[in-house]
């Protein structure tokens, strides 16, 4: 597997395959063929990857100084896949200077094979190499994704502390504003714990309704984003309800805390303190 | 009724505010009977306001006692309670909430009382009637005149049926004819309800409508003596 530039496109992921090999996986194919045997300049592409590229079925595409034909184009469902390409083994390993090197070694078993014997022998008798059972797996034993995830997960946690800073701030200050208004109704007779509960139940109502207009702009920025074509060969927005509660929890506790210490502090003024308030 | 009945004793009451750099009541000691309306009146800053709100239990005194309707305030376990249900306060500046209409104004000390929905919408539109703003119930506080929001503070004291009503200056901020609707509106209520009004006033042709006036000079009760006649108020104006 290599990945570099092609066209406008920073990672464009090549996959080298011994074109023999490919009736195991059986790829799609939208258009065109597969690659010959013998063949070095050929290419298939992804239908992403034609499409940002631009590029049919006999139209070439220059990649590592080198010329390759388009002799088909196919559509496997997975965005990395779909993203890239699939050239000769023997030419990828040419321009990467890996020859006789591999990434993947996909080994199908008979029926009835007990996997996990099969798995723990190539692993012992193999101790370089990392068995997977599935591609998801990948993302496990590649320290390059497990960078990725760990990148990921700080920038998200960054992400939810400046945006998650701004939503208690709003809230700190709407509900100090109101600090007067609290001590009125605490004037003609509101028990403390009343004003509280109308502050919470208020700014529950709020952050549901900014939840639900927040998810609903989550959604169409993220859709904007893979107008681009790097992004799109790249990353697929995952829109499970996993996402959504963990979006609406944290905002609500968010706006929770921003709106208890301001209200607490409020009705433990006396009422005329509070309704004297600037 | 007991016009003999002390409902609001006040004993030596001493306030003082920013740390002890301020005292606002020095010593101050009132004692107001069942149904009596009385004034309470002197120069600014002699601590009338303040002793109101001690009164309404909007704050508590540094020493000294408060005893309304038997009750020592200091002991009260829910003052929330009080405040809802035994006094009505109508402030100098109404104190309306802006963004609730005339109705929903006079609705909230009625939510302490539990009473439903439509109990509470009924009575706060009987409560506007009686103060001649019926037709204004779902009109905002910022569409009324002074007089007609000060009327809907009025309305709003007296939605839980208080026994006693506190007004601080309730025609400081209106001109002479609102402000005379607003007193007259005041003694009303007090002689169809047989309420007792304690009024805080610093002027002394408001203060003449009442049974009683009180003067009131750096923080202490100097005269609780009765309504003088017109050569006495002479000799009064005289002295502050």
């Amino acid at each position: 597997m290599a990945v570099s530039r092609l066209g406008s496109n920073p990672y464009f992921i090549q996959l080298g395959i011994d074109p023999g090999d490919l009736q195991y996986f059986q790829v799609p194919l939208l258009a065109g063929r597969h690659l010959a045997a013998g063949a070095l300049n050929e290419i298939l592409l992804g239908r992403e990857a034609a499409s940002q590229l631009d590029k049919k079925v006999g139209d070439t595409v220059e990649l590592k100084d080198r010329t390759f034909t388009v002799v088909g184009i196919y559509r496997t469902g997975n965005t990395y896949e779909d993203g890239g390409g699939m050239l000769p083994l023997a030419t990828v390993q040419e321009y990467e200077r890996k020859q006789g090197l591999m990434t993947l070694i996909y080994i199908k078993a008979k029926p009835g094979t007990d996997l996990d014997a099969l798995t723990a022998r190539i692993e012992q008798d193999h101790p370089e190499l990392a068995t997977l059972r599935t591609l998801s797996d990948y993302a496990d034993v590649d320290q390059g994704l497990q960078l990725m995830d760990a990148a990921n997960l700080a920038i998200s946690f960054l992400a939810v502390f400046i945006g998650g800073i701004g939503v208690m701030n709003t809230m700190v200050m709407s509900v100090m504003e109101r600090t007067r208004e609290f001590g009125i109704l605490r004037a003609v007779g509101w028990r403390p714990r009343r004003v509280l509960q109308m502050v919470l139940g208020e700014s529950i109502l709020l952050c549901l309704v900014g939840a639900v207009i927040g998810s609903i702009l989550a959604v169409v920025f993220t859709r904007l984003i893979l107008i681009f074509p790097v992004v799109r060969s790249f990353l697929e927005p995952q829109y499970t309800p996993e996402v959504f509660i963990r979006g609406l929890a944290v905002g609500v506790a968010v706006a929770l805390l921003g709106a208890l210490y301001p209200a607490i502090r409020a009705v433990r003024l006396s009422p005329i303190q509070a309704i004297r308030y600037e | 009724m007991n016009r003999n009945r002390i409902v609001i004793d006040v004993q030596d009451i001493v306030k003082t505010y920013e740390k002890g750099r301020i005292h606002a009541l020095t010593g101050a000691t009132l004692e107001v009977r069942e149904g009596e309306f009385v004034a309470i009146t002197g120069p600014s800053g002699c601590g009338k306001s303040t002793l109101l709100h001690l009164i309404a239990a909007l704050d508590r005194p540094d020493s000294g006692r408060i005893v309304v309707n038997g009750v020592d305030l200091a002991q009260m376990r829910d003052l929330s309670l009080y405040r809802s249900h035994q006094v009505g306060l109508v402030f100098q500046l109404h104190n309306l909430l802006p963004t609730l209409s005339a109705s929903a104004n006079v609705q909230l000390p009625m939510y302490e009382a539990e009473l439903s929905f439509w109990q509470r919408r009924t009575k706060s539109q009987r409560l506007l009637e009686a103060v001649g703003l019926g037709k204004r119930a779902n009109t905002p506080p910022a569409k009324l005149s002074g007089g007609e929001r000060q009327r809907v503070a009025i309305a709003r004291a007296l939605a839980n049926d208080p026994p006693i009503l506190l007004a601080d200056e309730p025609t400081g901020n209106l001109d002479s004819k609102a402000g005379q609707m607003v007193l007259d509106l005041l003694r009303s209520i007090r002689e169809e309800r047989g309420v007792t009004l304690v009024l805080v006033t610093h002027d002394l042709q408001i203060a003449t409508a009442a049974e009683r006036i009180v003067r009131m000079l750096d923080g202490r009760v100097v005269d609780e003596g009765v309504t003088p006649p017109a050569a006495a108020w002479e000799a009064v104006e005289g002295e502050t």
